[in-house]
């Protein structure tokens, strides 16, 4: 394979201002410039399987780059790609990553998850009927999140700046994602303490501030 | 007639991860019953807030880790190389993104 084909792992996107290259999370990284888009990447990454090694190596690597770079939007874990196609991606849809860039810039994601109460529910049977039943019962449980998250969202209307709700299954809920400003994260952590009481008896768990993982636009 | 050939160092194969107990992001049990503290009776008072640990940290780490880099999905990259004869005809990569639609797709979107 030639030097240009050769594949870089693509950690994330950043605001300029990153150091050429340097060292985070273990991993030699280097920095590919275009326009006002930073890509993160390293050149000889190990291609793993997503093992809870991989994974939490990668997620320390992504938290490490997010605490130097104003604004950054992590890459999908196993995105190895050339360094040509990388700049033919920045170029092609560069402004939706400034634009998500802006929207992620001196923000953290916070993580709300609310449980069934009581012990995990095993999962059903799969129905044997056929897909539809599951993709509709999919959408009850997308109906049924979206109406609880709205509690949430009262209590912390003011400092979400961004909102994403994934439905849970399994004896979790659902989960929230909220983007909030790095300066207002402690008074989330404050306002969302109540909701253990508000939701009650359903459990809930506040994780966070991670880097914004759950806003990044799907490009590759 | 033909064969295929995966490259060596080829792509992560998520769908054979092996799903090991450890790796559970379900509750599993209820939350602990913690002992009341003693607190001094008054009428007007709220009812104190439940505090639920269900998770112990570790837990809450890993499901975090796996929410934040497995809910969108993952990348697949493969490279085939079919041949005939021991001569190499056709090299396809594949670069692909697994995923549940719904996360990757409009609510509204589908058919």
């Amino acid at each position: 394979m030639a030097g240009g084909d050769r594949e870089l792992y693509v950690y994330g996107f950043s605001d300029p201002g990153l150091p050429r290259r340097f060292r985070a999370g273990g991993h030699n990284l280097r920095v590919i410039t275009v326009g006002d888009v930073e890509a993160v990447v390293e050149a000889g990454h190990a291609r793993t399987r997503p093992t809870r090694e991989a994974l939490e190596d990668q997620h320390a690597t992504v938290a490490d780059l997010a605490a130097r770079s104003t604004a950054l939007l992590p890459a999908r874990f196993g995105s190895f790609v050339t360094e040509a196609a990388l700049r033919a991606l920045i170029v092609n849809h560069q402004p939706r990553l400034v634009d998500s860039l802006a929207l992620v810039r001196d923000r953290r994601q916070m993580t709300v998850r609310v449980f069934d109460e009581g012990p995990a529910i095993p999962p059903p049977e799969a129905p044997r009927s056929s897909g539809t039943a599951y993709l509709e019962a999919r959408r009850a449980r997308l109906r049924r999140a979206t109406a609880e998250a709205e509690q949430i969202r009262r209590v912390v209307n003011d400092l979400a700046l961004a909102e994403r709700i994934e439905p849970g299954e399994h004896g979790l809920r659902l989960t929230v994602f909220h983007l909030v400003s790095n300066d207002a994260v402690d008074t989330y952590r404050a306002r969302t303490s109540s909701l253990a009481e508000q939701l009650a008896p359903h459990p809930v768990t506040i994780t966070g501030p991670w880097p914004a993982f759950a806003f990044v636009p799907d490009l590759f | 007639l033909s064969r295929k050939q995966p490259a060596p160092r080829r792509a992560p194969r998520p769908g054979r991860a092996k799903a090991t107990g450890h790796h559970s992001t379900i509750p599993k049990a209820h939350p602990p019953h913690r002992a009341p503290i003693p607190h001094p009776p008054r009428s007007h008072e709220r009812p104190p807030p439940r505090v639920a640990h269900i998770l112990d940290n570790s837990e809450a780490s890993l499901l975090d880790v796996l929410d934040n880099l497995l809910n969108r999905g993952v990348m697949l990259n493969a490279d085939i190389v079919l041949a005939l004869a021991d001569v190499d005809l056709i090299y396809l990569r594949l670069s692909a993104l697994l995923c549940a639609a719904d996360r990757v797709l409009p609510d509204d979107g589908r058919r």
